[in-house]
């Protein structure tokens, strides 16, 4: 079975290295526990070398089987307690595990490896001084042979004579690999280990000479012996191998001559009728030294089924003292028990597995299945299964909950009695599937703790730390997937805690701390979630240091570092490139570690939460979903419209706010909602809103689909944006008192230590989903993590809680007063685009308004007694000359102006004429988005209104002022003679306000109007259409002005073109650079007048 | 879709549709089917051009508005949803397209390089043009068109 081999090589050896892995980690249990040695621990370990140098001698692997063999030595001392374990040799063996590790690794190259160090290394346990040879050779051997004579075993006499002695029966079984195990459906591994699960194997023979393939026959023979022991009572020990009666041997002792075939142990009420073939003869066993001698070979003819009538008499001539046959036969009625063990148990405990617990009948052919009720069928239950099989089961299940769906569906709106219960029916066995299936992909958390033993055990040695951990929850179950993607993340959390977590020893004690640190990494299940615990008591994390290195590496600003909270100052960890420790060790790496630990872990679905404490230690607590590929999601709705799924995992609780409780429980904080919830606030995030920010919004106040700025400066991702969402919400907040009378659905959500509030429109029921991915253009959007498809057959997007709290910008909500702190540190800096300086000032106490200051020529103080009324009109003597005053309330609905001693006079040049407004108070000079709100209080004078510090500003629009105080001065302005064809005007702004207003005054003026919303988009505009002048804004997404000024000077099909630039705020040296790339004339972007003039100069 | 033997080396099939008056092109190879009755969902905060993802068959398919992409006018409301599934990237795309038009046996000889003075928006998408009786066929560089 050439083609077998190899499969049957890679079983051994993923079998043997699982017994290394737990080999080690009783080693490690031994070590640290030196005091008082669990003898079920060195038993464990014994039986784990044991099955390795059984299953390796199977396979030809001597090497390995070998050192197996002198290790099991070493281990069978300490059982007999003729050695202590210690440190010392531990570590020898542990060194002598690692080495037969590799050698199973390297399976294939084992022979070549040189194990004679090692073997001497462990001899050196036995014996201090002995040579290795010694070790290999056990002192007294016993050459015995099976009944066949076909098979000899050389063993030690000592070690069977305890078998014998603690009531176990010595067997010798003939096993065909290609008979007995193919025919039985297990590999020959799986029967390797269901004899190991019975008893011990002490040898194995291997006869080549009897490798016989038949051509002709269909069926090879691999034949084998091996020698057994076991507690199981000869005359059920066929029945439980599952193998013929007459290919075992009971050896009674190890008398010569002692050994004799098995009785056919078989109850005498099945003994079928005679005309079975009889059975061959009894066969003379050998033993000691005696020449293997060979008898008839066994009838091959015998079927099974005749083993059946076997007489029992052999064992019956010979019975044993410990088990007499008798017993099998005298009850055969009585349900079968495990064979109670002559001797009290605890000398030596079978393995947990090899408890014969007896399930029903499994279908065995034969009479026999009555009384042979074997405990094969327990081991049997477990089946090797290729992982993709089980993916092919996952991702069909997942099919079958669509269809399910849409099923429940179809049945609920079509409301068949006939087909309700069918759908019932087949829901219930669906969930029940998909839960079942969803099982076969579980595995213990095990295989990843098992690893932290030896990790941390090295680790503490090299580092020279005392370190106790403790491991809990090995047996919670997760998906493989996960288990999978898991082992790192935590390899490197664990790593993180011993090398900057806990102290070195003195370090402790002079912080008065033991010196033995702790390390617990605990898993258990919560709501449906598994939650892993990695807690130390060391150091924790030193916030200051974190800061100061994150500020050197530029990845916070001055002012960020003062004001962020210490929580916030803890997940600076997680950005690239930082790591505590102040000297790079090769355990923790170089800092590339926790962002990567997290994105992996939130790849996986999970939340990495990060507490620590100077000085208390760190505990850092993952939250993960039992499986990835199906996750319970409650369904939510935007108006009628689309669903989303939110998952599950995320959400913490519902809470629906009555209309009525609306104003009370929402509050406004800054620009943020909150809601008021058992005593603590919680920021809110509309879904409808965050969604929207990334590309179109509607406006809360004029009700107008508007483009959203933040997708257009993106790139740029300086404040602005933020600045930009700031003064949305600032907007928005005095409105949302009157919109939010309606109920309100809020879920709770948690993503790592953020929570908020997620308001929806509605909420539909909680539905099993089938995540799927959505393609390239609409992975990288943070808000989704995912999409899935409906009962209806629709998509529906799966919300990402965490990407959507960024797209909120929740990071700077939670804490307010930061926020404030930041947006103040952001205005200081932000003097550039859109961001216009307006003079803010009152006409009466409560009456504020704001004038853009480029348009300001002056300000001046006067006293009240020096305006003069004349023909209606207001005037102050000043400088030689008359001063036309605006007094606002003569043109808007507003209180009388104070009666004040000094009046401020802001002094603006419209049209070739000087005019003042007058104000009784100035209040601030203000750096203000400058995005106005055009139709709350619109009216003639008046540009529209905007919020500062939580009051209603209106902004004036002078030259509509002066319109009304004086039409006359502008009437040569806004009536220019237009030219033969109206010239067209291309209008390059980003600024929807800036846009629509200019583009007003343009064609107020008799201009045609061409838009573009950047660089790019002028340009193409240009190219399209036929433009006489250009007029741009300078700072813009995509493409800015300069740029494109840039590419139209550069192009000769432009020659000539008139370029003006606009700006809000013109420093000299955009000024310069504006005119270096071939801007014509800079303007002011509200400075009407000029504006037109400047456009009309090439006409007039 | 498979090759009938015989054919020649430099015939390729191209599967046609209209954008406006314009004829456009994709290998044949590239197509998986074209479906008139999707359904898809919104997805707010994707690029313009992304109209939606939709279900084929358990698959989550993402639909582009071609038009978008090759900057035409905003699409006509009347039109029906005629969709192009293509393989681009090893992932389905759904592209949205005015009509449907012929197979065409093209000679890949006779494949032109698009002219220079295309718009960049367009020109970037195209792998070439072809002449036929009657005007052009545009041939659709998927790949970069989707991208």
């Amino acid at each position: 079975m050439p083609g077998e081999t190899d499969e049957l090589l890679a079983e051994v050896v993923t079998e043997c290295l699982e017994h290394i892995d737990q080999m080690e980690n009783l080693l490690l249990a031994l070590e640290g526990n030196a005091q008082e040695i669990d003898p079920e621990v060195i038993n464990s370990i014994f039986r784990s070398a044991h099955s390795i140098k059984g299953v390796t001698g199977f396979c030809g692997l001597n090497n390995i089987k070998e050192l197996a063999h002198v290790f099991e030595n070493v281990l069978n001392a300490y059982r007999q307690g003729q050695l202590t374990p210690n440190a010392g040799s531990v570590d020898i063996m542990l060194k002598a595990n690692d080495f037969l590790k590799t050698m199973l690794i390297n399976a294939a190259e084992s022979e070549s490896f040189d194990i004679d160090p090692m073997v001497r290394n462990l001899a050196g346990i036995l014996e201090p001084g002995a040579d290795a040879t010694s070790v290999l050779v056990p002192e007294k051997l016993t050459f015995l042979s099976d009944s066949t004579g076909r098979f000899t075993f050389t063993v030690d006499e000592a070690m069977l004579q305890d078998r014998i002695s603690r009531g176990h029966h010595l067997y010798i079984l003939r096993l065909d690999l290609v008979r007995d195990a193919p025919v039985e459906k297990r590999t020959p591994i799986e029967l390797v280990n269901h004899i190991l699960s019975l008893g011990e194997m002490h040898e194995t023979a291997f006869e080549l000479d009897l490798v016989h393939v038949d051509e002709e026959a269909i069926r090879a023979t691999v034949p084998l012996a091996v020698l057994f022991s076991s507690l199981i009572d000869s005359s059920m020990v066929a029945g439980a191998l599952a193998v013929p009666a007459q290919d075992v041997d009971h050896l009674e002792s190890l008398e010569p001559g002692a050994a004799i075939p098995l009785a056919r142990a078989v109850p005498e009420q099945v003994v079928l009728p005679p005309t079975r073939p009889t059975p061959p003869p009894a066969r003379e066993s050998k033993a000691t030294a005696a020449p293997p001698i060979t008898p008839e070979r066994p009838t091959a003819s015998t079927p099974r089924a005749s083993v059946a009538s076997v007489p029992s008499s052999p064992v019956a001539a010979a019975p044993s003292p410990q088990a007499p046959p008798k017993k099998a036969t005298a009850v055969p009625v009585q349900p079968p028990k495990p064979p109670a063990p002559p001797e009290p148990p605890r000398v030596q405990e079978p393995p947990r597995e090899s408890a014969p617990e007896y399930g029903p009948p499994d279908g065995e052919p034969g009479p026999v299945v009555e009384a042979v009720k074997t405990p094969s069928t327990v081991v049997q239950n477990f089946l090797r299964v290729n992982v993709s099989l089980l993916d092919n089961l996952m991702n069909l299940a997942g099919e079958l909950v669509l269809g399910r769906n849409q099923l429940l569906q179809t049945a609920g709106t079509i409301n068949s009695s006939s087909l309700t219960p069918v759908a019932q029916r087949i829901d219930l066995i669906t969930s029940e599937l998909q839960a079942q299936i969803m099982q076969t992909r579980m595995q213990e958390l095990a295989g990843v703790f098992n690893k932290f033993p030896r990790l941390v055990r090295d680790l503490s040695r090299s580092l020279g730390k005392k370190v106790d951990l403790k491991i809990e929850g090995q047996e919670v179950e997760l998906d493989k997937t996960i288990i999978e993607a898991l082992g790192d993340p935590l390899v490197h959390i664990v790593r993180n805690s011993m090398d900057h977590g806990i102290e070195r020893p003195e370090t402790r004690r002079a912080a008065g701390k033991p010196e033995m640190g702790t390390l617990e990494v605990r898993a258990y299940h919560e709501a449906g979630q598994v939650n892993i615990e990695i807690r130390d008591d060391g150091a924790g994390i030193d916030i200051s240091r974190l800061k100061d290195k994150a500020l050197r590496m530029g990845l916070i600003s001055p002012m960020e570092a003062q004001t962020m909270s210490a929580q916030q100052a803890l997940e600076l960890i997680f950005k690239p490139g930082l790591s505590t420790a102040e000297t790079v060790s090769d355990v923790s790496g170089r800092g590339v570690g926790m962002d990567v630990v997290r994105s992996n872990l939130e790849r996986l679905g999970g939340i990495l939460d990060l507490q620590s404490e100077k000085g208390k230690g760190t505990n850092t607590r993952i939250k993960l979903p039992l499986t990835m590929a199906i996750i319970p999601c409650l369904i939510v709705r935007l108006g009628k419209g689309e669903r989303y799924a939110v998952p599950q995992i995320n959400l913490t609780e519902l809470v629906r706010v009555r209309s009525a409780e609306v104003g009370e429980r929402i509050e406004r904080i800054g620009g943020a909602e909150v809601l008021r919830l058992r005593g603590n606030l919680l920021p809110l995030v509309r879904l409808g809103e965050v969604l929207r920010t990334e590309g179109f919004f509607r406006d809360p106040i004029t009700n107008e689909l508007k483009k959203d700025r933040r997708q257009n400066i993106a790139d740029r991702r300086a404040g602005e944006s933020d600045e930009a969402a700031d003064q949305y919400r600032i907007r928005r907040s005095g409105q949302d008192r009157r919109q939010s009378t309606s109920p309100l659905n809020i879920l709770v959500l948690s993503a790592g230590d953020l929570e908020y509030g997620l308001i929806v429109d509605e909420l539909e029921d909680t539905e099993e989903i089938v995540v799927k991915p959505l393609g390239r253009h609409l992975k990288e959007i943070p808000s989704y993590a995912g999409a899935t498809i409906m009962g209806d057959g629709r998509v529906a997007p799966i919300l990402d809680v965490p990407g959507l709290a960024q797209q909120a910008e929740l990071g700077r909500k939670k804490d307010v007063a930061q926020k404030t702190a930041q947006s103040r540190a952001k205005e200081e800096m932000a003097a550039r685009k859109d961001m216009e300086k307006v003079l803010v000032f009152n006409h009466g106490p409560q009456e504020l308004f704001a004038v853009p200051i480029p348009l300001v020529a002056r300000i001046e103080r006067i006293d009240a007694g020096r305006i003069e009324t004349a023909m209606g009109h207001l005037s102050v003597q000043y400088r030689g000359s008359s001063l036309r005053l605006i007094m606002l309330d003569r043109h808007l609905p507003l209180t009388p102006f104070p009666t004040v001693q000094k009046v401020f006079v802001i002094v603006f040049e419209v049209a070739g004429h000087e005019i003042g407004i007058c104000a009784s108070t100035l209040v601030d000079e203000r750096l203000v988005p400058f995005d106005l709100d055009v139709h709350t209080h619109q009216r003639l004078g008046v540009m529209g209104s905007m919020i500062i510090d939580h009051k209603t500003v209106l902004v004036l629009d002078i030259f509509e002022l002066v319109g009304l105080e004086e039409p006359r001065w502008l009437q040569d302005v806004t009536k220019p003679e237009k030219p033969a064809t109206a010239p067209k005007v291309l209008l390059v702004e980003d600024s929807e306000f800036f846009l629509k207003k200019v583009a007003g005054y343009l064609k107020d003026s008799g201009f045609e109007v061409v838009l573009a919303m950047n660089g790019r988009e002028g340009l193409e505009k240009l190219e399209k259409n036929k433009i006489d002048i250009v007029l741009t804004d300078i700072e813009m997404p995509v493409m800015n002005g300069i740029e494109m000024v840039r590419q139209i000077r550069a192009n000769p099909k432009y020659a000539g073109m008139r370029i003006l630039a606009l700006s809000s705020l013109a420093g000299d040296d955009d000024i310069q650079r504006g005119i270096a790339a071939g801007v014509d004339k800079y303007l002011i972007k509200l400075d009407r007048g000029a504006l037109i003039d400047a456009l009309m100069e090439p006409y007039v | 879709m498979t090759e009938p033997t015989g054919r020649s080396q430099t015939a390729q099939e191209l599967v046609t549709f209209h954008l406006d008056h314009d004829l456009y092109g994709v290998e044949v190879e590239q197509v998986v089917e074209v479906n008139r009755d999707l359904i898809w969902t919104p997805i707010p905060g994707a690029a313009p051009y992304v109209r939606g993802a939709a279900n084929l068959r358990g698959h989550i398919v993402t639909i582009v508005d071609l038009r978008k992409i090759l900057d035409y006018d905003e699409r006509p409301e009347d039109l029906a949803k005629t969709v192009i599934i293509v393989n681009s990237r090893d992932e389905l795309v759904g592209i949205l397209v005015d009509r449907i038009a012929d197979v065409v046996e093209a000679d890949r000889s006779l494949i032109e390089s698009a002219p220079r003075n295309m718009p960049q928006t367009q020109a970037r998408c195209l792998s070439g043009v072809l002449k036929i009786e009657g005007g052009l066929i545009s041939l659709l560089d998927l790949n970069a068109a989707l991208d």
